[in-house]
């Protein structure tokens, strides 16, 4: 991994991957779908869910598996309208780059 | 490290977290453990850190809502230009974490540190500044503290009997050299209006005038010597004892 991410965007793929299922997802599975995106360390996503709760942009809540209460994640409306607006603000960011890094003439 | 172990542990450092949200992150780690069925929980637990990469990664986020946009999410955890003073605490974290997180925390330094990085922070850099008595410096704390009872005692009376010495040498030693010099004059000018009148005598008194005026030079000279020589010197002296005891921040 070469390029670090930024706490906005990992805000983005968190929302964006929870956004996946309508009924929401629990943490674990949120974990290891973000770290097919990203290479991130297991222990950091805890805190950008805690914030993104805290935040309203997403709800929790129990159901029950197996036995015991897993807590879900789901994302609430405000969430969906950050994630809409990340998706812009990324179209626009990754748009930019691309093109400078592509059009880069490396020499071969 | 066993799953009931790692989660004592976080909930020890989470003692200065608000109640729920302590009890909040102990469930979020608590269900992990258990939906991470088809992982060994050895393996889980080295991928996810240590009890104390964690606690600091959810105190940080709860606490800094400002500085959290400085904060950059790598491979081994979260790093913010914001907590220079984490740096010792990096170093000790550094050496505790597992080869995973090991990786890239010694390398270009920048935001590839574990845990808690900082934008710049070199690690081995680091660990140079990082004050270290040598010997000879403990030879020179060794020796201050045996004379203690001098310049402690009794000794700042002798720092300044020693200081007025060498003031009143220059002064006498100057004072000598004005009052030779002006004798010296004297004699010599005298001595040339006798020899018009008693030659014998006029060359005597010439003579005298000349030894008193090398006197007042040897006088003059040693004067001159203390001020720019002794003087300084006693000065450097006591800038490299200063220096070396306490200045060791200034070194780069």
């Amino acid at each position: 991994m070469i390029f670090n991410t930024g706490a906005a965007l990992l805000d983005a793929i968190v929302l964006a991957v929870v956004s996946e299922d309508t009924e929401g997802t629990y943490g674990y599975k949120i974990t290891q779908e973000v770290r097919e995106v990203i290479e991130i360390s297991e222990s950091t996503l805890y805190p950008v869910l805690r914030r993104l709760q805290k935040d309203y942009c997403l709800e929790v809540y129990d159901k029950e598996y197996g036995g015991r209460n897993r807590r879900y994640y789901k994302v609430t409306d405000k969430g969906m309208a950050q994630l809409s607006l990340y998706c812009e603000e990324w179209k626009l960011y990754s748009e930019k780059i691309s093109n400078m890094l592509l059009g880069v003439k490396t020499g071969e | 490290m066993s799953k009931e172990q790692f989660l004592n542990r976080l909930e020890q450092l989470l003692y200065d977290i608000p109640k729920e949200e302590k009890e909040e992150a102990l469930r979020y780690y608590q269900d992990y453990f258990e939906d991470a069925v088809d992982v060994d929980e050895e393996k889980l637990i080295k991928e996810i850190g240590t009890p104390e990469k964690v606690a600091r990664q959810i105190k940080v986020n709860l606490y800094n809502k400002a500085s959290k946009d400085a904060g950059v999410y790598t491979e081994t955890g979260y790093s913010n230009a914001f907590y220079e003073d984490e740096k010792e605490e990096i170093d000790l974290i550094g050496k505790q974490q597992n080869q995973q997180n090991d990786q890239q925390a010694y390398s270009n330094g920048t935001y590839q540190n574990t845990g808690y990085g900082n934008a710049g922070y070199d690690n081995t850099e680091y660990s140079n500044q990082r004050t270290k008595r040598s010997s000879s410096d403990i030879l020179l704390i060794i020796i201050l503290v045996l004379t203690c009872p001098i310049w402690g005692g009794v000794g700042f009376s002798v720092v300044i009997g020693l200081a007025a010495t060498v003031f009143g040498l220059t002064v006498g030693f100057g004072a000598a050299f004005l009052g030779l010099m002006i004798g010296g004059v004297v004699l010599v000018v005298t001595g040339v209006a006798q020899l018009f009148v008693n030659p014998l005598a006029g060359m005597l008194l010439i003579g005298c005038g000349f030894i008193l005026l090398a006197l007042a030079i040897c006088f003059f000279s040693i004067a001159a010597l203390i001020v720019t020589k002794l003087i300084p010197a006693i000065v450097k002296g006591i800038q490299y004892v200063w220096r070396r005891l306490f200045g060791r921040r200034e070194r780069a």
